[in-house]
């Protein structure tokens, strides 16, 4: 079952046309990488299509469905939230400094429409299911007194707390050091196996690609130059895009 | 650094803030309750006794016969509450006397209560007007943005003085007396320039805030924009507001000072720390100081101010989560 379509995304900054035709799917419980050089518009097609870029971005599609309903012209927002949730490079800038982390929680929660009564135990529970030790402890403090990992973990507890069946992940890893960017992919994993989730992972990072991927999309210039398989497109690229970029982030991760 | 207590149990385990707030809540209530407390009439001249050096003996007096006899007349609660609380009793010039005899201490009170009236006017102004278009211009970004501060720069390049002078004078020639109106003109004016500042520094933070990755996320978890706007966006302006706050509240009090040193402010018989600071000014000479009548609203002022510098440092740090505690 398709749960994300999107097919000839066109995302324009005035005249600048960032995403150019780009089309994709994202099926059930799959997880799909969006890979490309920086600029290529990763992030701004899939920032496009959930209505969360600015109001000078002009957004247009043939067709841009999440579980058939429409996305465009502020369709996406009934999902944000709910059943989409979202995470971000920078786990801990992207947590509000001002409210403790219980807090935070309790408003995702809130948001997805769960009663005022049970949101601290549903609280507890996520954390608890993402491996935070000590959840009490955590709730009650500031974002900026948790490491980066654990701030993570927070994101993702509040992205899970609506109960989403897709999960996107803008570059999750970057901010994180290499053991805990290793530990979070597990959970990653784990997450998208135990709750048949589907995951749309943006990352230029090709050890993260082949440790969750199950299908890769390359993107250039705007649009989805080859996709496939992460073991066919990994193991033997066809496009020279392709070839270039991974050429590229092997020398980059060259000691 | 870890952190269990909320802002308010921060702010008063901080001794300077606990200590500001006492200096701040007393002055205020001794202001707001000038009439009930047994001080002697801010106006009665006594030339038997022109320019008395400060002195605590004698401590107390009696009022004089005229006196008591105005007080036992006087309508209202307040002074009612005084007869029954203190009777004929009346605080003495603790604090000295000025040219005319009168009790410094009392006049010292009276103005008070203006200076103070006037910073919390210039405060609530400048909270509402200025934090509403600032936050509005900074979030909305852009043209509006554009838009608003060019009108705030128009407000910035109105010379002040000169509208107040133009105000007083229409409200000579129209011939109206009443002290209130001038009064509103008065504290309009200060309101005027006060919201200025707040504006421009709440602005400049919400145009940051506005792009931060936080808000981003906030938008992307589904949130409306009026819970981003008031969840998220306001709560993090507190410490902008409070350092403008904590820079507007000191300049009105000194810009009333200087409105009523031109005559355009507070004239007699109203008072103000302004208009004692004036008139001790006056009195000063080279053979004979008489140094208390510039000292005690000096002093008045300055223990103001720095109570009001320290708690506006106290509330902003406890309302900062970031910093570590001790």
């Amino acid at each position: 079952m398709t749960l994300l379509s999107i097919r000839d995304l066109d995302v324009r900054f005035g005249s600048r046309r960032v995403v150019a035709g780009l089309s994709l799917d994202v099926a059930a419980g799959e997880t799909l990488a969006l890979m490309g050089a920086s600029g290529s518009g990763k992030t701004t097609a899939v920032l496009g299509v959930l209505g969360l870029l600015p109001a000078q971005a002009t957004v247009s599609a043939k067709t841009a469905t999440f579980l058939d309903a429409p996305l465009l012209e502020s369709g996406a927002r009934r999902f944000l939230g709910r059943g989409i949730g979202c995470i971000f490079q920078d786990p801990r800038a992207s947590l509000a400094p001002h409210l403790r982390i219980g807090a935070q929680l309790e408003e995702s929660l809130e948001i997805a429409g769960v009663p005022e009564s049970s949101r601290r135990a549903t609280a507890t529970k996520l954390l608890e299911d993402l491996g935070v030790t000590d959840p009490a402890r955590r709730l009650a403090a500031w974002p900026h007194e948790l490491s980066g990992g654990l701030c993570q973990r927070v994101a993702i507890a509040m992205a899970l707390a609506g109960n989403p069946k897709l999960l996107v992940a803008d570059e999750p890893t970057t901010a994180l050091d290499v053991t805990v960017a290793a530990q979070f992919l597990r959970l990653l994993s784990n997450l998208a196996k135990e709750r048949g989730l589907s995951v749309l992972l943006i990352s230029h990072d090709l050890g993260v690609v082949c440790a969750v991927a199950d299908r890769v999309a390359v993107l250039h210039e705007g649009a989805v130059v080859e996709s496939g398989p992460t073991e066919r497109i990994v193991g033997a690229p066809s496009h020279p895009e392709t070839r270039r970029l991974f050429a590229a982030l092997k020398t980059e991760s060259a000691p | 650094m870890s952190r269990s207590d909320g802002p308010v149990a921060i702010l008063f385990k901080d001794t300077s803030a606990r200590i500001a707030a006492g200096i701040l809540l007393i002055l205020t209530l001794v202001a707001m309750g000038a009439d009930v407390l047994p001080l002697a009439d801010p106006g009665a001249v006594d030339t038997s006794r022109r320019f008395a050096a400060p002195g605590l003996a004698p401590a107390t007096m009696t009022l004089s016969a005229e006196d008591a006899a105005r007080l036992a007349a006087a309508p209202g609660l307040a002074p009612a509450m005084r007869r029954a609380l203190f009777g004929d009793t009346v605080i003495a010039p603790l604090f000295g006397t000025d040219e005319l005899g009168r009790c410094l201490l009392s006049r010292t009170v009276r103005g008070f209560r203006l200076s103070l009236a006037a910073a919390a006017v210039a405060a609530i102004v400048t909270l509402l007007i200025g934090t509403t278009v600032g936050a509005f211009s900074g979030w909305k970004a852009g043209r509006t943005d554009a838009l608003v501060m060019r009108f705030v720069d128009l407000a910035d390049s109105v010379p002040v003085v000169f509208i107040v002078i133009f105000a007083v004078a229409f409200l000579r020639a129209s011939g109206i007396t009443d002290p209130s109106a001038k009064v509103v003109v008065f504290f309009a004016t200060l309101g005027m320039v006060s919201w200025i500042t707040m504006a421009r520094l709440v602005r400049a933070s919400a145009l940051a805030l506005r792009s931060g990755a936080f808000i981003d996320a906030s938008r992307a978890l589904g949130m409306s924009e009026p819970r981003i706007v008031f969840r998220h966006l306001l709560p993090n302006l507190v410490p902008v507001m409070i350092v403008a706050l904590s820079l507007t509240v000191p300049r009105i009090l000194l810009f009333e000072s200087f409105l009523s040193f031109l005559g355009m402010g507070v004239e007699a018989p109203d008072l103000s720390l302004g208009t004692l600071a004036r008139s001790g000014f006056a009195a000063f000479n080279p053979v004979d100081p008489r140094v208390h009548l510039l000292l005690v609203p000096g002093i008045a002022l300055a223990v103001l101010l720095l109570a009001l510098n320290v708690l506006g440092d106290a509330v902003r740090d406890a309302a900062d989560p970031r910093l570590p505690r001790p």
